[in-house]
């Protein structure tokens, strides 16, 4: 039979546990809109260099025959992009980590 | 005497005697009403503080909609729903009461009091929804719109439960030889 204040230590080791799960959902959530929002981006910029060094500078002698990665290997450049969004959305997550780490922090001060 | 209120919003701010004194305040009582849920008083004293655990985890989230018994009542329904998906157990007793012994009750003070305990298990025999519905009317002195949003129902559907759970209540009770007296 617990007494009150084992019940309350119970109560505890119980909440911490529940936001250990929150918290773990959340991060996975952060994880995925954040690596999805860098590929976004990163598909996005590529796509502007590409059209950009395709049709050269105006008036110029500047021609590039591969001027995006887009240019040589499609495949090749998917890949690759994936890689650095992931890593990208990596890089976030671990920022968002560290900021809700330091939240907690504070709180507890 | 502080509110409920103040000693939770005391609690997220760090004093445990608060969430002390709301234990002392609606522990046995949540436990009874979970109990009617998985008739069993060790999972239900666990499921009380599981309720406790979910409620101190929430971080501000109660918006004084209802009351704070309520609200406890509520995620205390929902997280023995939960216990009671999980575990596929049927926990539903027949209409006779069968696995009801006769004279036994869950070892609560609360049911100390010989009123209590003849009129628990009183209750006992009876349909869950009533049983469930009466608890808690005479051990809460809840109303039907705080029993309706702790139950999940409209608050039609908990007064006919209220007045068939009271026929049905008086008489068990006439019949134990007992004398129903309509609070």
């Amino acid at each position: 039979m617990m007494n009150d204040k084992d019940k309350i230590q119970e109560i505890k080791r119980r909440e911490a546990a529940i936001r250990a799960v929150k918290w773990k959902r959340q991060l996975a959530v952060y994880g995925c809109s954040s690596a999805a929002a860098c590929l976004l981006l990163i598909v996005a910029v590529a796509d502007l260099f590409n059209g950009m060094t395709k049709e050269g500078v105006a008036g110029s002698a500047i021609k590039t025959e591969f001027g995006s990665v887009f240019a040589m290997s499609r495949m090749g450049a998917l890949v690759l992009l994936i890689v650095a969004a992931f890593a990208l959305g990596v890089c976030v997550t671990m920022l968002f980590t560290k900021i809700h780490d330091r939240n907690e922090r504070r709180k507890k001060l | 005497m502080k509110s409920d209120e103040a000693l939770y919003y005391e609690y997220l701010d760090g004093n445990d005697d608060a969430l002390g004194q709301l234990l002392t305040r609606y522990e046995e009582s949540l436990t009874l009403f979970l109990y009617s849920f998985v008739r069993n008083i060790d999972d239900a004293e666990d499921l009380a503080l599981d309720a406790f655990a979910v409620l101190a985890a929430s971080d501000k989230k109660f918006r004084g909609l209802s009351t704070f018994k309520t609200w406890l009542f509520a995620i205390g329904r929902n997280q023995a729903r939960q216990y009671m998906r999980k575990a596929r157990r049927q926990f539903q007793f027949n209409d006779n009461g069968d696995e009801i012994i006769d004279g036994e009750t869950p070892e609560l003070p609360l049911l100390q009091e010989e009123k209590n305990r003849q009129l628990y298990l009183a209750m006992e025999k009876l349909n869950e929804d009533y049983r469930r519905v009466l608890i808690l009317k005479y051990f809460q002195d809840m109303g039907c719109g705080e029993m309706a949003q702790v139950l999940n129902k409209s608050e039609k559907q908990v007064s006919d439960l209220l007045y068939r759970g009271k026929q049905a209540l008086k008489k068990e009770l006439e019949s134990g030889g007992f004398e129903y007296d309509e609070r």
